[in-house]
């Protein structure tokens, strides 16, 4: 996922500290993320790009966004595979409303 | 069969089953069965029903495993394969499924002094109405005999399975608690020399009883609202073990104290 990721419409997000549970009505799945990937989800606001979600994600844990950003990428893919997430064409610039 | 005769009523999980047979064939299941046995109310005709035919020379496993499966097929409520069980700090649920040694955790939790509620299935209403517990008699076999009845006269042979009545080793709680208070996940192991708990989230705890589910296909997602609040609303465990009657033992002096229930 190289883009703007968003929760696809539908989706329905429980929080159930700390993991975080997703649910897809029109497949009736349910997906239950761990921590970690609750974190990465729970900062996409289709808005922030994957590079400013890894950074902001790295100092919440304290990690270099290099070392992290592939493990983000690729709960974002799998998830945007799945259908839980989807890519905006929004860019940074554009959604900020500047 | 001949002159068939309603003999046991049991009302289980907004089910109401009637046994029926002549009336030597039913009075063979009047032991294990006593527990069970009930009046239907009035309010109890408009439930949903089931008949089950008991033949002459009952397999009482059999009428149980009937009894069970109409129950569950039958019920307006979320079935989860778990066993329930009270204590002086509130109920604790355990699902698992079958053969990981859920039945052999319930009586020596009974015996180690928690009442009974269940130790095949629970029902759950939706959020914040009680909890349904399916009491029926327990099937004891040989092996597991040896391990938490061993004091207890009669046992079957090994490879043999016996029913046994709750009330004849411990005591029973009312079928309808109020809401569940632990939720215990057993991992049997045999590299856990003594047992410990470790804490579970709510998302393993809420995934766990939607796995040990019966029925949850039928509206995905008000059971998936149902297990949430079940797993937002107790405490969760993971209980490592290898011996059911020292995990018992700790989940007693943990779950089975008034100080327990006092610092709740």
């Amino acid at each position: 996922m190289i883009g703007i990721p968003q929760l696809a419409a539908g989706v329905v997000v429980e929080e159930l500290d700390p993991d975080l549970c997703l649910f897809r009505p029109d497949i009736d799945e349910v997906v239950l993320l761990n921590q970690t990937a609750a974190d990465v989800v729970r900062l996409v606001d289709g808005a922030s790009p994957v590079e400013t979600i890894t950074k902001q994600l790295g100092t919440v844990y304290q990690l270099s966004a290099a070392d992290i950003e592939p493990e983000v990428r690729q709960v974002l893919t799998d998830l945007r595979d799945r259908g839980y997430l989807v890519e905006t064409s929004q860019t940074p610039s554009t959604n900020s409303g500047a | 069969m001949t002159d068939p005769t309603v003999r046991l009523s049991i009302v289980a999980l907004g089910v109401r089953s009637d046994l029926i047979g002549s009336a030597a064939a039913v009075e063979e299941l009047a032991g294990p069965f006593a527990d069970l046995m009930d009046e239907p109310s009035r309010d109890a005709e408009a439930l949903p029903h089931t008949t089950i035919a008991v033949p002459d020379g009952p397999d009482p496993l059999q009428v149980l495993a009937e009894l069970t499966q109409g129950i569950v097929e039958r019920s307006p409520l979320l079935i989860c394969h778990a066993g329930l069980v009270i204590g002086a700090a509130g109920s604790i649920a355990i699902p698992a499924p079958s053969g990981t040694g859920k039945s052999t955790l319930t009586i020596a939790l009974v015996r180690a002094g928690f009442r009974y509620a269940t130790d095949e299935a629970i029902g759950f209403a939706p959020a914040g109405q009680p909890v349904h517990a399916l009491r029926r008699p327990v099937s004891v076999a040989g092996d597991v005999w040896s391990l938490v009845l061993a004091d207890q006269a009669d046992p079957p042979a090994a490879e043999a399975e016996k029913l046994i009545r709750i009330s004849a080793i411990g005591s029973l709680a009312s079928p309808v608690v109020a809401r569940i208070d632990q939720v215990i996940i057993p991992r049997r192991t045999s590299l856990a020399r003594t047992p410990r708990l470790v804490r579970a989230s709510a998302g393993v705890t809420a995934s766990a009883l939607l796995h040990r589910s019966f029925n949850h296909f039928r509206n995905p997602a008000a059971s998936l609202q149902t297990v949430l609040s079940i797993a937002r609303g107790a405490e969760c465990w993971y209980a490592d073990y290898s011996d059911a009657t020292e995990l018992a033992a700790l989940l007693a002096e943990r779950f089975d104290q008034p100080a327990a229930a006092a610092a709740r």
